[in-house]
């Protein structure tokens, strides 16, 4: 193969990457002009973070397609990824919409793992580390909280 | 019209802050680009990038999640979410066409689903077995195929229980809610339970089998029985090993044990250890529910 050629991808806020890329998948044929893929959703900052991821991991193998190899739990997650991701939530959340848009599965499952690791401890601490408003009513509440009896008492 | 050159290798052109407009070449009048989400909060991500989420979390601590707030108790109680799981854990696979009265349910009882007797071929010798009657020579383990028998259909079981010339009964008595079953679970849907046994006869010498299986209640009242006549099988057989199955299905609720009682004795009284041989005994709860999803549990 001949040196790949550069595809311009033009971020939310008008940046514009040249990728030498792998991110093969944007629906581009080869005798293309060079006008910039616009990518709309996605923001510079979040964009450059993912070339980096994609960078680094450029020569992973292909996940397993077979039922043995499906990864179960989320305590997998390789040490460079685990760095890599220990940013802000925002900046997080932003990665996994950047990834289901440009559908980098392998950064997807990454970042989505990492979030479930965050969903620690009680409801009420839950709440709190992801800013969220607990909106039951008394009575709802007193029913979730029936119907998950039985799982508590393992 | 002026194109933007780029370099090879990564790079990027940073334009004016707060400048949207680009003048490209092929589009003459592009519009502004739209702002990119500017996220404080998980729940402002979309709901299926959210499901996407809970896909990757285990179904205990899902289960618990529901307790946060009422949009991650909806999306937790969606179907989809959870036959998404079982296509993760390959419980099902893309072709998948049959009718699943509630996914979330049937998750739970593929992830359960094991043989819930301990023991069953004879590798830690009587233990987890209760021994109801040990006449004769008493109960013995034995390395397959034994004497005057056979070798078993699968290789991986390597040794079985013998009885004697006096009747020898063991049993188990499994505990479902121990073993992870629900009391909701149980009596709403019902999974059918399938039970198995493997029995032979030495070549040499006549005996009978016995087995008694029970689905019984809280306070060991018997709600549904399996208790078919002894099998008699006489000297000079083939010593082959045959299965025993039986599937209960549609049964009543309340069923919170089960008792699987099995063995035999010699017809010919002879000292030793001539009466039926048993070995590989199971009960496996399996998906297949006998009823619709009850009240409790959330919409598809």
């Amino acid at each position: 193969m001949q040196t790949m050629p550069s595809i311009k991808l033009q971020c939310s806020n008008g940046e514009i990457f040249g990728v030498d890329t792998m991110l093969e998948d944007l629906g581009m044929d080869d005798e293309g002009d060079n006008d910039p893929v616009p990518l709309p959703n996605v923001k510079a900052a979040i964009f450059k973070k993912v070339i980096q991821w994609c960078t680094h991991h450029k020569h992973d193998p292909p996940p397993p397609t077979d039922d043995e190899n499906k990864e179960k739990w989320t305590d997998d997650i390789p040490v460079w990824d685990q760095e890599f991701l220990k940013v802000d939530q925002g900046i997080l959340f932003e990665l996994i919409l950047a990834a289901n848009y440009l559908d980098i599965k392998g950064l997807l499952d990454v970042t989505c793992k990492t979030v479930v690791n965050m969903i620690k401890g009680k409801s009420e601490e839950i709440c709190k580390s992801f800013n969220i408003k607990i909106d039951f009513t008394e009575e709802e509440e007193v029913q979730v909280c029936k119907e998950n009896q039985w799982c508590e008492e393992k | 019209m002026e194109r933007q050159v780029l370099l090879a290798a990564v790079s990027y052109h940073i334009w004016l802050p707060g400048q949207r407009l680009w003048a490209t070449p092929a589009s003459p009048a592009s519009p502004p680009f739209p702002p990119a989400m500017a996220l404080v909060s998980i729940n402002e991500l979309p709901e299926n990038i959210l499901l996407e989420v809970f896909t990757h979390a285990p179904a205990r601590q899902l289960l618990r999640c529901r307790l946060v707030c009422s949009l991650w108790r909806d999306l937790i109680d969606l179907m989809t979410l959870w036959k998404r799981k079982c296509l993760r854990e390959g419980f099902i696979n893309e072709d998948w066409d049959q009718p699943v009265a509630d996914w979330k349910v049937f998750y739970f009882l593929c992830s359960l689903r094991r043989n819930l007797l301990r023991n069953p071929c004879a590798e830690e010798d009587l233990t987890s077995w209760q021994i109801d009657s040990n006449g004769g020579d008493k109960w013995k383990v034995e390395s397959l195929p034994g004497d005057h028998g056979t070798d078993f259909p699968d290789s991986k079981v390597k040794k079985y229980f013998v009885t004697s010339f006096g009747l020898c009964l063991k049993s188990q008595l499994v505990d479902l809610k121990a073993e992870g079953y629900w009391e909701d679970l149980l009596d709403t849907f019902r999974p059918e339970i399938e039970v198995k046994d493997w029995f032979a006869a030495r070549a040499d010498c006549g005996c009978t089998y016995h087995i008694r299986v029970q689905l019984v209640s809280e306070n060991y009242i018997v709600l549904a029985s399996f208790e078919p006549p002894p099998v008699t099988i006489d000297q000079w057989n083939n010593a082959e090993w045959t299965e025993v199955s039986h599937t209960f299905s549609d049964y009543p609720s309340g069923v919170r044990h089960i008792l699987f009682q099995h063995g035999g004795k010699d017809t010919q009284f002879w000292a030793g250890w001539y009466g039926p041989r048993v070995t590989n005994s199971s009960i496996i709860i399996t998906p297949k529910m006998t009823r619709d999803r009850g009240p409790l549990h959330g919409s598809a």
